[in-house]
């Protein structure tokens, strides 16, 4: 159930570089799945005119140790209501809906799940790993960036039980070149079977994995970024074309949405 | 329970009175088809809702990046994307048929003149369909793609052929991006509008400096929110000072003393759109504040608000 609510800055953590953590009370009393969204703005406040979507990072329930609840949110300071975000004041109030979106899903008898992240596109992947729906299963980690300076997370991704792979275009760390770099050497030394593939990330790069596991008739399953007018699907401002030509909504019938039925992502290279 | 009677009524000439139980109605295109606002309210809460538009046959739309946020509002250049006539009737009617308290405007729009007299005459047969809102801010493909409601000429015939077929009340809804639009408005009427909604979006535009494109896909969209309100405000004035039928005003309505604003200009009822974007449950809050501010006056009904501007 999609709600309008008041929430408050509890936190802001600069985690390196233009990222930071936004710690918000969380006012939903619905569990939110890894990969769904909240929208948010100052409350009152139309400037910026638009809310903007947010992957949550990580997510608790009102409980007696956190009375309030949380939600976390990972940012990167690209644009006027990242930045508004990262410079407002502890205890600002802003308006949140939420929680948004299709989540990822995992089949039971899966035993691997691979996350394929490029910079801020990690977001969604440390409520993913935290959650019931992967417990007792292998974790990989691809991540991808430009440079050190955008690898975000990789200690909570360890303590979740997460191997962590970096792949960074300047060789700075880890292996240099592209994360499908990282995907193609992984499927090359061979997956069992039983293994499903998760991605987020800048287009161009999902454009890639989505053609690499596709290709490899793995299943993958692409969370999506776009310009959203509200969120919740009445705008249609936010579409994607799928396998057979209709835009869908990136809002309503995504943001997680299977590669294979996505037209541009590699849908029908199938082998 | 408040003492405000904030029913209002859509007064026409050859039609049966609408009555709406309060102003507020969902402006098309911003509310889907109803179904997809109910985790945040009960859509039979509204006065009444206007649909997204509907033609022939199922539209796509433009491709993304399809909006813009602005100052103050947004471009938007959807393109129309609709699910076509036959599954409109077939798949969201029952969902609107529903709410029998709530008025129903279905809206609608052509390609050329034969598209909208078609849509006219099978919409007019929908039960549960109150009245049809005829969008006529999109180009005419058979005239070199010139906008019917920016052209007096096209636009009489296109509203006087479309009238002859349409058995309910035909609410004609006026383009902003003409120069003089109470001479519009009086066309539509003459032409036979049993009402009139306005205005439509603002043409403009906007342009990325680092990839020297426009940022729109489809280069020009339609500018909404409050940017445009003092504008809308205008031209609501000056159409209900020269018609006579009911006028139904939208263009950046966002507040509840917004919408007291267009009333006083003449307004009998109102749409909300682009505001529920940013807050899904403007509408509902609106009703409610237009109660508190008119309770407050020691207003009684919302018809002694009606049209009582004074210059």
């Amino acid at each position: 159930m999609m709600e309008k609510q008041i929430t408050r800055i509890l936190d802001r953590i600069n985690t390196g570089g233009d990222y930071y953590v936004l710690i918000l009370e969380n006012p939903f009393d619905t569990e939110i799945e890894p990969g769904q969204f909240v929208m948010i703005s100052l409350a009152g406040i139309s400037d910026p005119f638009l809310k903007r979507p947010y992957s949550i990072y990580r997510s608790f329930l009102k409980s007696d140790e956190k009375p309030a609840g949380e939600i976390h949110l990972l940012i990167k300071k690209v644009g006027v209501g990242s930045r508004q975000m990262g410079e407002v004041s502890i205890g600002s109030k802003l308006d949140i809906i939420g929680p948004l979106g299709k989540p990822f899903t995992v089949k039971q008898e899966t035993k691997h799940v691979i996350f394929v992240a490029g910079g801020v596109g990690i977001a969604p992947f440390i409520e993913f790993a935290a959650s019931k729906i992967v417990e007792g299963k292998k974790k990989t980690m691809l991540m991808g960036s430009r440079s050190e300076a955008d690898i975000q997370a990789v200690e909570e991704l360890e303590s979740l039980g997460v191997e962590v792979r970096i792949a960074t275009e300047d060789g700075s760390v880890g292996t240099k070149g592209r994360v499908t770099v990282l995907l193609d050497n992984i499927i090359e030394d061979g997956l069992d079977p039983a293994t499903e593939i998760y991605s987020c990330g800048p287009e161009p790069m999902m454009k890639a994995v989505g053609k690499i596991t596709n290709k490899n008739n793995l299943p993958c399953q692409l969370s999506l970024e776009a310009y959203m007018g509200c969120g919740f699907g009445v705008c249609l401002g936010c579409v994607v074309k799928d396998k057979d030509g209709h835009y869908i909504r990136v809002c309503k019938e995504g943001p997680v949405i299977n590669a294979n039925e996505l037209a541009d992502f590699g849908a029908g290279e199938e082998n | 329970m408040s003492n405000v009677d904030l029913s209002t009524e859509l007064k026409f000439e050859h039609y049966p009175t609408i009555k709406l139980k309060n102003p507020i109605m969902a402006a098309s295109g911003t509310f889907g088809y109803g179904q997809d606002m109910t985790d945040f309210f009960d859509p039979a809460l509204l006065g009444g809702i206007a649909t997204k538009g509907i033609s022939l046959e199922p539209r796509e739309g433009n491709p993304p990046i399809r909006i813009c946020e602005t100052a103050s509002g947004m471009l938007n250049a959807i393109g129309l994307n609709n699910v076509g006539l036959e599954a409109f009737i077939e798949h969201k009617m029952p969902f609107i048929r529903k709410m029998d308290k709530t008025a129903c405007l279905v809206n609608f729009y052509g390609n050329c003149i034969e598209d909208y007299v078609t849509l006219a005459g099978k919409l007019s047969e929908v039960d549960g369909v109150d009245a049809l809102e005829m969008n006529i801010s999109c180009p005419n493909v058979k005239e070199g793609g010139i906008v019917f409601g920016s052209d007096p000429v096209i636009m009489k015939e296109v509203v006087s052929a479309t009238r002859a077929n349409c058995k309910k009340p035909l609410i004609v809804k006026l383009s902003p991006n003409v120069t003089n639009i109470a001479q519009m408005a009086n066309v539509a009427v003459d032409a036979g509008a049993d009402g009139l909604s306005l205005i439509n979006t603002l043409t403009g535009m906007a342009i990325d400096i680092n990839t020297k494109r426009p940022v729109l896909a489809n280069v020009i969209g339609g500018l909404s929110g409050p940017a445009i309100k003092p504008i809308a405000l205008r031209m609501t004035h000056e159409v209900c000072k020269s018609v006579d039928v009911p006028v139904i005003a939208m263009g950046g309505i966002s507040t509840p003393t917004d919408a007291l604003e267009f009333m006083l200009a003449g307004a009998v009822a109102l749409q909300v759109g682009t505001a529920s974007f940013t807050n899904p449950n403007a509408m509902t809050e609106m009703i409610t504040g237009i109660e508190n501010i008119l309770e407050e006056k020691n207003i009684a009904t919302l018809k002694e608000w009606i049209g009582t501007l004074d210059v």
